[in-house]
C-alpha cells in the first residue's frame, strides 16, 4: 500500500512518514501543495493524508483540484482546523475522512485502516484471502495449517496488495507502483526477487505467474 | 399605531374635510348675500314704484293710484307686502298682509335699514325700509318678501354640494391610499428582504430605494460588511492561531506516543498535553462563536447534516450506529453557520460517543429553533441530572465524560438566549438533550 502524505510541518512529516512505514506502508512527502497535487495525479496512489495549512496551495484547494480532475483517491485530512464547520467544509470538499490535530498515531492507523476497506468495500477488519490470514499489527502471515511467518517490510506490503487484489491479474509495474516509494529503486526484477521469497514462505501455489504480463495471487484457490 | 400611512391618511382626511368645509361655508355665505341683495333692489325698486304711486288729495289725504301697484301685494299672504306710514297721518297696507300687523320702522327721510323678520303665517321675510319725504310729509315705506323658497333653494345647494365634498373626499382618500401603498412598496419589499437576510439567502440589501430611505440602507450594507469582515478576520486570525499552536502539540503528542520515550515522561507528556489540548481547544472555539444577530452564513439542516453524520460515522467507524434525522430544509434564521455545526457537532459527537447503536435528531424551527439529540447509550443518572438543573454549574466538571462538549453547547444556547434541558430520552433509554434557541429576543 503506497500513500502521499502532504505536511509541510519540517518535523511532523518525516516523523509521521517513519511511523506509517513502520505500520506497512509505503509513504512519499510532499511538504507543499502544489508538489503534493502534482504527485497525486501523476503516481498510483491507494490513499493520501493531507494537511490544510500548506504553503504554494492550500490542502482544500489541492483536494478540490483531485476531484474535479475525476481522482477518486481517499483522502484523510489532518489539520489543526477542525472545528466542525471546517471539518464537514473539508468533507464536502471531497475529504473521505478528517482527523484534527493533534492526533494519537493510534488513531490515524484506525482511521487510515477504515478508510482503506471502505475503498476496497471489504467489511472484516482481517485480511484473510485464500487460507491466509493477513496480521497486519505484527506484520505476520498465518498459513491454512495454523503455522504463522514472519514477513520483511517489502514482502508484507506485496503480500497485502496481493490479497487485496485477489484473482486479478497484477503487472510487476503495478505491484512496483503500490509496494515502493516513489524516490525507490523500481528494477522489476527485484519485484520477481520478492515473489520467489514470498512463494517460499506461503507455499509456491499461492501465486501463479502468468509469462510476460505478471501474476494471480490465489485465482485458483477457494 | 405609529404608522406612516395611517398618519398621512388622516393628516390628509383632516385637511380635505377643513378645506371643503371652509369653502361649502364661503360659497353658502356668498349666495345668501346675492340673493339679499336681488332682493333688496327689487323691493327698492317697488318701494320707489309706491312712492310714485303715493298721491295727496287737498286735505292732505294720501292714497295710492289705482292699478299702479303689481297684482302680487293685492293677492293675500303673497308673500310680497308693503307698509306705507305718513308722518301724522294714516298708514298705507297691501292687501296681501290681509288683517296681520306689520311693524314699521321709524326713519328720518333718507334712512334706509335692512331686517329679517318673521311675517305673516311664520314667513321668513327680507324687510326693507326707508325714510322719504313728498309733498311736505314725511313717509316710511317698508316693503317685504317672503324668503321660504330662496331659503329652500339655498338649502339644497348646500346638501348637494355637501354630497359632492363627501364623494370627493372619498375618492382623493382612495387615490392618496394608492399613491401611499405605492410609494411604501420599496419600503415592504425592504422588510422581505431583511427577512431573507436573517435566514441567509442574501447577504445585502438592495440599494435601490426611495431617496429618503437610501441613507438607511447604505448604512446597514455598510455595517453588515463591516461585521462579516470582522468576524471571518477573527476567525481566520484563530485558525491560524490554531495552526501554530497544535502544530507543537501535535508533536508533544507523538513524542509521547513513541516507544523509545520512557514510560514515566510519556505518563506526564500525555498529562499535560491532555490539559493543554482541552483548554486551547475550549477558548479557540468559545472565540469562534458569533453570537445571535451575527452577519454570516446560516445553517441549513437538511444539506448540512448529512454531512455531519458522515463525518461522525467515520470518527466512529468502529460502532454501527444508526442516525436519524427530521429536519426543515430551509435555512434557520439569524443564527450562524459556524455556530450550530459546533452546537449540533458536540450534541452528536457525543451522543455518538456514548450510543449503543442508534442516535435520533430532530431539528423545528417555529418561533425558536428547538433541537432535540438522543442517544440509546447509558444515559445520566438521576443525581447528575439533578445536579445540571442547579444554576451556573459546570457541565465540564459536572459531568465526566461528557467533557468539554456539552460546556460549549451550553455556552451556544446562552449566545442565543436559549434553553437546555437534559433528562433521559423515553424513546431510546439513553441520555436526551432539548435545546431551544431565540436568536431574535
Amino acid at each position: 500500500m503506497r500513500l502521499l502524505l502532504v505536511e509541510d510541518d519540517a518535523v511532523l512529516g518525516p516523523r509521521l512518514r517513519q511511523e506509517l512505514r513502520h505500520a506497512g506502508y509505503a509513504v512519499d512527502l510532499a511538504d507543499n501543495g502544489i508538489d503534493g497535487q502534482f504527485q497525486g495525479e501523476t503516481e498510483a496512489y491507494d490513499a493520501a493524508i493531507l494537511d490544510l495549512g500548506l504553503p504554494g496551495r492550500p490542502g482544500l484547494e489541492v483536494l478540490q483540484n483531485w476531484r474535479s480532475a475525476g481522482s477518486r483517491l481517499p483522502v484523510i485530512i489532518l489539520t489543526a482546523r477542525d472545528a466542525w464547520q471546517e471539518r464537514v467544509d473539508g468533507l464536502k470538499a471531497g475529504a473521505d475522512d478528517y482527523l484534527g490535530k493533534p492526533f494519537h498515531q493510534e488513531e490515524l492507523l484506525a482511521r487510515l485502516d477504515a478508510l482503506l476497506r471502505r475503498a476496497q468495500e471489504r467489511a472484516e477488519p482481517q485480511l484473510s484471502v485464500a487460507g491466509l490470514t493477513l496480521d497486519e499489527e505484527r506484520q505476520w502471515v498465518q498459513l491454512a495449517d495454523g503455522e504463522s511467518v514472519e514477513l520483511t517490510g517489502t514482502e508484507f506490503r506485496l503480500l497485502r496488495y496481493m490479497m487485496i487484489n485477489p484473482g486479478k491479474l497484477l503487472s510487476k509495474t503495478r505491484l512496483t507502483e503500490h509496494v515502493y516509494e516513489g524516490d525507490a529503486d523500481r528494477d522489476s526484477n527485484v519485484i520477481e526477487a520478492y515473489i520467489k521469497r514470498l512463494r517460499q514462505k506461503i507455499g509456491k501455489q499461492m501465486i501463479e505467474t502468468r509469462r510476460g504480463q505478471g501474476y494471480i495471487f490465489g485465482g485458483d484457490k477457494k | 399605531m405609529n404608522s406612516l400611512a395611517h398618519r398621512l391618511n388622516i393628516g390628509l382626511g383632516l385637511s380635505l374635510i377643513l378645506l371643503m368645509g371652509l369653502i361649502g361655508w364661503l360659497i353658502y355665505d356668498h349666495n345668501q348675500r346675492l340673493a339679499d341683495e336681488l332682493i333688496v333692489s327689487r323691493l327698492q325698486h317697488d318701494a320707489e314704484g309706491l312712492l310714485a304711486a303715493l298721491q295727496f288729495d287737498a286735505d292732505g289725504n294720501a292714497t295710492l293710484v289705482e292699478g299702479a301697484i303689481s297684482a302680487i301685494y293685492q293677492r293675500p299672504l303673497s308673500g310680497h307686502y308693503f307698509l306705507l306710514q305718513i308722518e301724522n297721518g294714516r298708514t298705507l297696507r297691501s292687501r296681501s298682509l290681509w288683517d296681520v300687523e306689520l311693524t314699521g320702522e321709524i326713519l328720518a327721510p333718507g334712512e334706509q335699514r335692512m331686517r329679517r323678520i318673521t311675517g305673516p303665517a311664520e314667513q321668513p321675510l327680507l324687510m326693507w325700509a326707508s325714510g322719504y319725504r313728498k309733498n311736505n310729509h314725511n313717509i316710511v315705506i317698508t316693503v317685504a318678501e317672503d324668503l321660504t323658497r330662496l331659503q329652500q333653494r339655498l338649502l339644497q345647494n348646500v346638501l348637494l354640494l355637501l354630497v359632492l365634498t363627501l364623494a370627493f373626499l372619498f375618492l382623493i382618500l382612495f387615490i392618496q391610499r394608492r399613491i401611499v401603498r405605492d410609494s411604501f412598496g420599496p419600503l415592504r419589499r425592504l422588510g422581505r428582504e431583511i427577512e431573507q437576510l436573517e435566514r441567509g439567502d442574501i447577504d445585502r440589501l438592495t440599494e435601490a430605494v426611495p431617496l429618503e430611505v437610501q441613507p438607511l440602507v447604505v448604512e446597514v450594507n455598510r455595517l453588515l460588511q463591516v461585521m462579516g469582515r470582522r468576524l471571518e478576520r477573527s476567525r481566520n486570525a484563530l485558525g491560524d492561531l490554531a495552526h501554530a499552536l497544535k502544530g507543537p502539540l501535535n508533536l508533544l503528542t507523538q513524542l509521547a506516543d513513541d516507544s523509545e520515550t520512557p514510560a514515566a515522561l510519556q505518563r506526564e507528556l500525555r498529562q499535560h498535553t491532555a490539559a493543554l489540548h482541552q483548554q486551547i481547544e475550549h477558548q479557540l472555539v468559545r472565540a469562534r462563536l458569533a453570537g445571535a444577530g451575527s452577519a454570516s452564513q446560516r445553517f441549513n439542516p437538511a444539506e448540512e447534516l448529512p454531512a455531519l453524520i458522515t463525518l461522525l460515522k467515520r470518527i466512529y467507524h468502529q460502532k454501527q450506529i444508526e442516525f436519524q434525522y427530521h429536519a426543515p430544509s430551509e435555512n434557520l434564521s439569524n443564527i450562524d453557520r459556524h455556530d450550530l455545526h459546533e452546537l449540533l457537532g458536540n450534541l452528536l459527537d457525543n451522543a455518538a460517543k456514548w450510543a449503543k447503536g442508534r442516535v435520533r435528531c430532530n431539528i423545528e424551527q417555529h418561533d425558536a429553533v428547538h433541537i432535540r439529540v438522543e442517544d440509546d447509550g447509558p444515559g445520566v443518572t438521576e443525581e447528575t441530572l439533578a445536579a445540571l438543573t442547579e444554576r451556573g454549574q459546570r457541565l465540564d466538571e459536572s459531568l465526566p465524560g461528557h467533557g468539554l462538549g456539552l460546556a460549549i453547547v451550553r455556552e451556544i444556547v446562552e449566545l442565543y438566549n436559549g434553553t437546555m434541558q437534559l433528562d433521559r430520552s423515553p424513546a431510546l433509554g439513553g441520555l436526551r438533550v432539548r435545546l431551544s434557541l431565540s436568536p431574535k429576543q
